[in-house]
């Protein structure tokens, strides 16, 4: 529930942003890799 | 004249329950019934998600009429809401249905575009930070994931950080489903905002390539795993939708499949948008709390679709001249699918009709549909205690 203005705590939650961000990469790019491999492995051969 | 008496004396429920409009608050049903009017217009006359704001806006009248039978202990929507929105239950199998209606052709295609589902997250935890200036930390994260562009996310984080009695998760939830309906809307100036004409004509000819029918079906087992053990919170969210995908790719189970795109997905939507009326009790919805929300539920779209755009602009920096990438793409990385992706192929034929761009931002769409998810399980473990 709204409990007043406290500007300071968008500060404070920055901290939330940049890992969550950097987090997020962090998985997407594994599961580029991933799936890079899997397509490497599994083309159809002709 | 007794007799008289005694039949006004049977009826005088009539004025009792019609009087509930003149004591203190009452008016507050009669705008209730406006918004539900509301949101049952826009589904019938503007087509906007009908098969949610449709339920949605019917059952705000239902739970608005003075003393509903529909809700309290023994009402039927209460009864729904407890057995398949507080534990989570409708929005995880609605999951398995929208897995199985999702393709990730595209998207195995060109893997690398998974890059801007990513960037696409950003308005969530920028509103996650706008919101803690006005609420509790936890409640800021459940406002931030309205910018997953994905009702069940959005329900599954709330339920999990505020519990369903919450008064601000109705609004997180009409919140998250109204915006999704209104992606065709929100988006277009934001892309026109940050993109110059030349960037909005860049062409991307897309290359079909074979994609071998063992990756498609390893494909939703190993994003279940690597997403489960990074962010383990978000093993049910993720795991149902690849539960479905994996129904749809193994190509032993095509019933099973279909069942679960059209009749499993159709039934669970229908429970869900009248159920998640429940949270639209007129003493719960109207406080300005609500408004609020809606306003950081607006942000958190924005931001979300100017992080994609941003990003892809980024990129380019880095890119030669003949592999520029179109930043609209980028717009596409939120999750609403397939509406994002559609918006932003529309808006590359409005600058050339011959610039499909369709593949791709459906690509980078679904990819949007994992990041949001794994970015509702990211969340759950930074603030879940």
């Amino acid at each position: 529930m709204f409990s007043g203005f406290n500007p300071m705590a968008f500060v404070e939650h920055l901290k939330y942003m940049l890992s969550g961000m950097i987090a997020i990469f962090i998985v997407i790019g594994v599961i580029i890799l991933a799936t890079l491999v899997l397509n490497k492995l599994f083309t159809n051969k002709k | 004249m007794e007799f008289i008496s005694s039949i006004l004396g049977e009826l005088n429920f009539l004025v009792e329950n019609i009087s509930a409009f003149a004591a203190d608050g009452g008016w507050k049903y009669l705008v209730m019934w406006v918004i539900g009017g509301v949101l049952i217009y826009l589904a019938i006359r503007h087509d906007m998600e009908p098969t949610l704001l449709l339920p949605m806006g019917f059952g705000t009248i239902l739970v608005n009429i003075p003393f509903s039978g529909a809700i309290g202990e023994e009402g039927a929507l209460t009864t729904l809401f407890n057995a398949g929105i507080a534990n989570e239950l409708f929005p995880l199998i609605l999951f398995i249905g929208i897995g199985a209606m999702i393709d990730f052709g595209p998207l195995l295609t060109n893997p690398k575009l998974m890059i801007f589902g990513a960037a696409a997250q950003f308005g969530i935890f920028f509103t996650l930070c706008l919101a803690s200036m006005f609420f509790t930390p936890e409640e800021a994260a459940s406002i931030g994931i309205i910018g997953a562009a994905d009702g069940p996310t959005a329900i599954v984080v709330a339920n999990k950080l505020l519990g369903s009695d919450s008064r601000i998760t109705g609004a997180i939830m009409v919140a998250a489903y109204s915006y999704m309906a209104l992606v065709p809307i929100i988006q277009p100036p934001v892309i026109k905002a940050l993109t110059t004409k030349k960037e909005r004509l860049i062409r991307m000819p897309y290359q079909a390539k074979e994609v071998s029918k063992l990756t498609k079906i390893l494909f939703p087992i190993v994003i279940t795993v690597v997403a489960g053990v990074v962010a383990p919170e978000s093993v049910s969210l993720i795991g149902f939708l690849m539960f479905g995908n994996l129904i749809r790719e193994c190509g032993v189970l095509n019933s099973l499949s279909e069942t679960a795109q059209k009749v499993l997905a159709n039934l669970i939507t229908i429970f869900l948008g009248i159920t998640i009326a429940v949270q639209m009790e007129a003493s719960k919805f109207l406080q300005l709390d609500t408004l609020l929300i809606l306003g950081l539920g607006l942000f958190a779209f924005i931001f979300d679709t100017a992080g994609g755009v941003l990003f892809a602009k980024l990129i380019n920096v880095f890119l030669p001249k003949d592999k520029k990438i179109n930043p609209m793409i980028g717009a596409a990385g939120i999750s609403a699918f397939p509406m994002s992706g559609r918006v932003v192929h529309k808006m590359g034929l409005k600058e050339d009709p011959q610039n499909f761009l369709l593949m791709q931002s459906i690509g980078v769409n679904v990819s949007g549909q994992i990041a949001s998810v794994i970015a509702g399980g990211l969340i759950l473990n930074f603030f879940m205690k």
